[in-house]
């Protein structure tokens, strides 16, 4: 049984069919990219599924169970994460909170009015922390990292609800070579380490085509080609849509 | 979000000066004195709204007024011990709250804070033209109090208890995990549910909250005053303990209560001048949104905070 | 009354007064509109909810009733009053906007809202101080003094007159929206601030002409209304929470969900009054109710955000 699987997802604004009938399955474990030109529909898909839009038709699966009419505080407890393509923290908190918080979330503390919140679940958060690097800074305000470091908060915050699916928008987005593929390398270290499902959306082709294990391409809304690397780099109607008729 | 130990020191030197207060002020101070730590409560549980969730209310005086009438209106027509109308007044001012929350939660902004300014507005209007229930504008008057509230001190003393627990209260719920979660909402309210947490919810709960502590501020001051006006549903009054919580500082626990004090004070001195203290309520109004934003106790503790944690 | 007798809906008003009580609605609604569009306009454009609205309505009709006393409320008062009085209101809009509104533009949202309320506060209490608390009316000007008859409906020529302009002047203002260059690049802020400023607009100079038109339009609203009730200290709040009450039925931002929302409470108040006076407002309430929870943004609005259509 995949971990998700997409039928038949549809979403229009207006009169521009924004995702159109897009149909999919990730497999539990798989490390897998989502590409396209910009306007294809992506992020837009990681909002249908992350019950963050609805729905004009389709539905979506997780685990065999029908998600599609979640809200995305329901989506999350169900397992899946998400991380941002504009770092979305909470810019007032230290490193340690936004993270801290976002673990209390996920054990469920949420209508607790009594405990003390700053003793709850403090090493737990270190150890999050420590996975993305940020344990050193965990006592600065968020909006105070640096870019690089933002993007590795927002990573962990999605990573604190111990999703199995972790979907990525652009992790690297507005960071050179070298960060790009150490974040790569960590959000990789850290996916074989829990046993965590990963589907990123990305711009940047080298790192697009050395991590994934399959990578799936987008296109005015539509699922154009999935498949492995090597066969999405020899697909000409990919290279079409990417460097236009002149190739 | 940083506690310390210093606290424990600060809540009680607190506690000392409210205790010795009545010792040394008249009987007409140590009434401004309890109107004051009233409004204090009034102010820093809508702070829970405003300043922690990022809510803006311009409304609340609705269960304030809702919570002094519920006391007055079964003071004086019915038996119940005195013990149960009061009670009732948080309760019935938690009822009112999540109605009017209820209708208004999907709304963000301005149009929320709209919403409760039409909704306190029908609730100043039942009350000051339905004669037959609660007496219009003629309001409700002698009210009773316990024989031992009668003694000046002994009311003070009574609302300092009320209010000093309120407080503590207010400390627990705001540190709490719940606490944490308006704190998200408030500064990013899209992550926080993609956190996991229901955030029309959590708002609406909230919400109800400091409607019950706006209720038990209203029959505080329906006790101190023994009486129930119309205009205890007044937007003015709405207005008041939103400048209150602004003066004081929206993003600090203390003030409010700091904003109350200095707020009803001056209306005091500047009542006795002239008819328009709404001018000089705008005006300090139009100060802190220019200049002062932070209000003064954040102003101040901004200043003492490492530059790495100042926002 | 029994069951036949209340469904042969002969308790029911005759129809004259039906249809009299409708015109005065509509009426009513077109001077809403005009406030109601003011507000959209500010909203719309400056992205700024500008919760003074009611007071600048207010001040234009106190203003109308200081010139027409002045000028002795002769035959053409009323007719400068209209003129004189948008314009009044309108300097005293740019003078908000340069020296008051500008410094928040940057600032956290509410401080906006707060901006716009400290106003509201202080001309609450500036109109008590200069004019003080009685209630003031001006007359009707002569030539509309009269009423105009249809069969049995009897319909005030003013109200007819108001029914009339509320159109004009929305037409007015579409076509400067739409079919001026000025209009065109107003629009274009709206969409995307920045790409106008680089663009070469001047945005600022935009703004404060945008914000004039919209405080102008309040206070044409406010001439407008002095001869038809009184004119009290309290108008700017009634008129504040109708307004708003518009534009969450309507939908922020939409012209269109401002027109519908307008005859929607002022047809719903028109009603009230016959049927049960005291709770007029609160019908209003109910309708707004059901709207926020069938379509919380609005009937025209758009579940995106404010004016994109």
């Amino acid at each position: 049984m995949s971990l998700l699987r997409v039928e038949g997802l549809k979403k229009a604004f207006g009169g521009l069919l924004a995702v159109d009938d897009v149909n999919l399955e990730i497999q539990a474990g798989e490390m897998s990219s989502i590409i396209g030109p910009n306007g294809a529909g992506k992020t837009t898909f990681f909002n249908l599924v992350t019950g963050y839009l609805s729905k004009d038709s389709g539905r979506v699966f997780f685990k065999g169970d029908d998600i599609s009419r979640l809200s995305p505080p329901q989506i999350c407890h169900q397992g899946i994460g998400r991380a941002f393509q504009v770092s979305n923290l909470f810019p007032r908190f230290t490193a340690f909170d936004n993270v801290q918080v976002a673990l209390m979330m996920h054990k469920r503390m949420a209508l607790d009015f009594f405990s003390n919140a700053r003793k709850l679940l403090r090493p737990e958060t270190l150890k999050i922390l420590e996975e993305v690097g940020l344990a050193d800074q965990a006592h600065l305000l968020s909006k105070s990292l640096a870019h690089g470091d933002q993007k590795r908060l927002d990573i962990a915050i999605a990573l604190a609800s111990e999703p199995e699916l972790l979907m990525l928008d652009e992790p690297t987005a507005g960071m050179n070579p070298k960060e790009s593929f150490k974040i790569m390398d960590l959000v990789a270290g850290i996916a074989r380490a829990r046993g965590m499902t990963v589907v990123f959306i990305e711009h940047d082709m080298d790192i697009v085509f050395s991590i994934s294990e399959r990578i799936r391409v987008m296109h005015m809304g539509r699922l154009f080609a999935a498949g492995k690397p090597e066969e999405i780099r020899e697909n000409r109607e990919v290279k079409q849509i990417y460097l236009g008729e002149s190739e | 979000m940083i506690e310390s130990r210093s606290n424990w020191s600060w809540a009680l030197g607190g506690i000392m000066v409210l205790a010795v207060l009545p010792f040394f002020l008249s009987k007409f101070y140590l009434h401004l004195a309890s109107t004051i730590l009233i409004m204090a409560l009034f102010a820093m549980s809508f702070n829970l709204i405003l300043g922690y969730t990022g809510i803006t209310s311009f409304g609340h005086a609705a269960f304030f007024g809702v919570g002094a009438y519920t006391f007055a209106l079964l003071s004086i027509k019915t038996n119940w011990p005195l013990v149960l109308n009061i009670c009732l007044a948080p309760v019935t001012g938690a009822l009112a709250a999540f109605v009017v929350g209820y209708f208004c939660i999907r709304l963000h902004g301005i149009l929320f804070a709209m919403l409760t300014l039409a909704f306190s507005q029908i609730f100043y209007t039942i009350a000051f033209q339905w004669y037959g229930f609660t007496g219009g504008d003629n309001g409700i008057v002698g009210l009773p109090s316990p024989a031992i509230l009668a003694w000046d001190k002994g009311f003070y003393y009574f609302t300092a208890a009320i209010v000093s627990a309120g407080v503590v209260i207010l400390w627990r719920l705001i540190h709490s995990p719940f606490g944490y979660t308006l704190w998200t909402i408030r500064e990013n309210s899209l992550r926080s549910s993609f956190i996991g947490v229901e955030v029309n919810w959590h708002r609406l709960i909230v919400f109800t909250i400091t409607g019950a502590f706006a209720g038990m501020a209203g029959v505080l001051f329906a006790m101190l005053d023994h009486q129930a006006f119309p205009n205890y549903f007044h937007w003015s009054l709405s207005t008041e303990v939103l400048i209150m919580a602004l003066l004081g500082g929206m993003l600090t626990f203390t003030g409010p209560a700091l904003g109350a004090m200095v707020v009803t004070l001056l209306r005091y001195w500047i009542s006795s001048y002239t008819l328009y203290w709404m001018i000089f309520l705008s005006l300090i109004l139009l100060i802190i949104v220019l200049f002062l934003q932070k209000g003064i106790i954040g102003t101040i503790t901004e200043r003492m905070k490492p530059p790495e944690l100042r926002t | 009354m029994d069951f036949w007798q209340f469904l042969s809906l002969s308790w029911l008003p005759p129809l004259s007064i039906l249809i009299t009580q409708l015109l005065n609605g509509v009426a009513r609604s077109m001077l809403l509109f005009l406030i109601s569009s003011g507000l959209t306009l500010i909203l719309g454009i400056l992205g700024v909810v500008n919760f003074a609205h009611g007071s600048l309505y207010m001040l234009g009709a106190y203003t109308c009733y200081t010139i027409m006393i002045y000028l002795a409320q002769d035959a053409y008062s009323f007719w400068v009053a209209l003129i004189l009085a948008p314009i009044a209101i309108a300097i005293v809009g740019a003078i908000i906007e340069l020296f008051l509104l500008r410094r928040v533009y940057e600032a956290e949202g509410i401080m906006q809202l707060l901006l716009t309320y400290a106003l509201v506060l202080f001309f609450s209490d500036f109109v008590r101080l200069v004019w003080g608390p009685q209630y003031r009316d001006v007359n009707r000007p002569e030539v509309l003094g009269g009423a105009v008859f249809w069969g049995k409906v009897i319909f005030p020529s003013y109200n007819l007159f108001v029914l009339i302009l509320g159109p004009l002047v929305a037409l007015f203002l579409w076509l400067i929206l739409y079919r001026t260059k000025f209009g065109k690049t107003a629009r274009a802020i709206a969409f995307d601030r920045e790409m106008a400023s680089a663009l070469g607009v001047n945005v600022p100079f935009l703004y404060t002409t945008v914000f004039m038109m919209g405080c102008g339009l309040a206070g044409l609203g406010g001439a407008l209304a002095a001869p038809m009730g009184s004119i009290t200290p309290t108008m700017d709040i009634s008129i504040i929470v109708e307004s708003f009450v518009v534009v969450v039925i309507g939908g922020m931002g939409s012209f269109g969900g401002a027109l519908l929302g307008a005859l929607i409470v002022g047809v719903a108040h028109a009603f009230g009054i016959l049927i049960l006076p005291r709770i007029a407002m609160v019908s209003i309430f109910v309708v707004m109710a059901v709207v926020l929870i069938l379509r919380p943004w609005g009937l025209l609005g758009n579940p995106l955000g404010p004016l994109t259509k």
